[in-house]
């Protein structure tokens, strides 16, 4: 009975504070906002990129491109040799008719930009699709390939993920640098936030010692304020998140169609206790770092 | 209840504010302490509530030994005292009836004991009809009269009033007096530290003099100089 009606006492207090500290709390949760949706949004697009590799990485093919001065049944011909070589499991040919016809496909209502073209203007080559026994002998595989009389070039999701790792590698120190930097201001707005709250009311503060109030028990109106500033910032946060995330989901969709995004919806429980967590921990965190000062009374 | 033997404190810049200090006051007794400006009465007060350590010697307040009470027992101590101060040191937002009762909500007390206690004490102190107003509408004595009636709320054992009337006429002054000597009839131990002479002479108390920090007279009667203060 006691423990629940100091903690109606704890929460009506914070409360008051964060309205009686309106601009400083609504800075607060501006800050943390900002901070968690910027070092979300560059986390995502990490994580999409990791499973986009991930993705590639299992594909495990290479494209061989057949020389232009070939026929279609030359072309064909290269099969069985293509068969003969070491670590190729299968192969799939495509000629290049088939290819603009894809293409064609592929870019829908643009389509007229193919227009012309068609099997006697095809700018486009025949092609194998190579599929490997062992992923990791990728390279071997194309340089022999590439020796091979009839191919012209070869390509593989190697390339592509070589790229994908280097926008990884930069998402990954980005976001390393958001999450410290942001963190780091997050916390340090909130800190003062609460110190302003905690001098403002320092002659309360004197006399709650004075009576003989515990510091734990002065202390959990202003947590208790960090924790709800945290928890608005962060859930505020996470449905900003939430609609940037689609915006750029449906851009990168009609952009890149190739590259798959995860849905939000997969992701929405995820996203909502690691904001919240992160919301509390930074409320939390710099609500108490500026106490001691006002409780040696 | 306070138990004083060979106190010393210095400051951390050299001050000797209270020097070789031994005191007894039992359970009951109403006492003026009595002293110049700068004489150590304030640190004698720290001292007793916990706010300072002594240099050196011997401090208990209420079984609380003050040279090593851990910091987590401060405020134990502190529900047994009621401290009142010359500047009030009221809470000017808040009603009559919040001040006294903020000081129960302080220490974790239920509302419904709240409600009936602080209406208790208000009506002691005579102000059972101002629940409802804001400090800045009472006089200076109604405020003192707040303020003692917050320190008394919690039920301490012994109350303790620094320079309580400072800020008073003397007619109010007599009145807070009387006041105390009321709550003193009903149990509560009344420590007062005053340097006002003429209000020290109206009770027949018990009277501690301090100057230079040392304790150089106490007795039972009232009368004081500073001038000539008694031998002990």
């Amino acid at each position: 009975m006691k423990n629940r009606m100091s903690f109606s006492y704890f929460l009506k207090e914070g409360v008051r504070s964060i309205f009686h500290h309106g601009f400083m709390s609504f800075a607060t949760v501006s800050i943390i906002l900002a901070c968690l949706l910027m070092t979300g949004s560059v986390t995502l697009l990490s994580f999409n990129i990791n499973l986009a590799i991930e993705d590639l990485q299992s594909q495990s093919e290479i494209i061989a491109w057949v020389d232009e001065s070939y026929t279609g049944e030359q072309a064909r011909g290269l099969e069985r040799e293509l068969l003969a070589m070491e670590n190729v499991a299968s192969v799939v040919y495509e000629s290049k008719d088939t290819a603009l016809e894809q293409f064609r496909e592929q870019l829908g209502e643009e389509s007229r930009l193919l227009d012309d073209f068609d099997s006697a203007h095809n700018p486009l080559r025949d092609a194998y699709h190579i599929t490997l026994e062992d992923v990791s002998l990728v390279r071997q595989t194309r340089s022999q390939l590439r020796q091979l009389e009839g191919v012209a070039d070869t390509s593989s999701s190697e390339d592509t993920i070589t790229i994908l790792l280097r926008v990884q590698r930069v998402c990954q120190v980005v976001s390393v640098v958001l999450v410290v930097a942001l963190g780091a201001i997050s916390i340090f707005i909130i800190s003062n936030t609460i110190k302003l709250a905690m001098f403002s009311r320092r002659d309360e503060i004197a006399i709650m010692k004075m009576v003989g109030a515990t510091n734990w028990f002065i202390r959990w109106p202003f947590v208790i304020e960090g924790l709800l500033l945290g928890l608005v910032g962060g859930g505020l946060a996470f449905f900003a998140q939430w609609g940037v995330y689609i915006e750029f989901h449906q851009m990168v969709n009609s952009i890149l169609p190739a590259f798959d995004m995860v849905k939000f919806d997969l992701l929405r429980p995820y996203i909502l206790a690691i904001f919240l967590g992160v919301g509390v921990i930074v409320g939390i965190g710099g609500s108490t770092l500026s106490m001691r000062r006002f409780l040696d009374v | 209840m306070i138990r004083m033997s060979d106190v010393s404190m210095v400051y951390d810049n050299g001050t000797r504010a209270v020097h070789k200090a031994t005191l007894r006051i039992d359970e009951g007794e109403f006492v003026f302490l009595t002293g110049s400006s700068g004489s150590g009465k304030s640190t004698l007060i720290k001292l007793l509530t916990g706010e300072i350590r002594p240099t050196s010697g011997r401090i208990v307040v209420n079984n609380y030994n003050i040279g090593n009470i851990k910091k987590r027992e401060i405020p134990y101590l502190r529900r047994t005292l009621g401290v009142v101060f010359q500047d009030f040191r009221l809470i000017l937002d808040k009603s009559v009836y919040e001040n006294v009762a903020f000081a129960m909500r302080a220490i974790g007390v239920r509302n419904r004991a709240i409600r009936k206690r602080v209406r208790y004490v208000l009506e002691l102190v005579g102000l059972n009809d101002k629940m409802d107003v804001r400090p800045q509408e009472l006089s200076g004595g109604e405020q003192q009269r707040v303020a003692i009636a917050r320190a008394l709320v919690n039920n301490p054992r012994l109350i303790i009033a620094d320079e309580p009337t400072g800020n008073l006429d003397p007619a109010r002054s007599l009145e807070l007096m009387t006041l105390f000597e009321k709550i003193n009839e009903l149990g509560t131990t009344i420590l007062i530290v005053t340097h006002e002479k003429e209000l020290v002479d109206k009770f027949e108390k018990r009277v501690i003099v301090i100057n230079n920090g040392e304790i150089i007279s106490d007795q039972t009667g009232g009368y004081y100089e500073y001038e000539e203060p008694y031998e002990l």
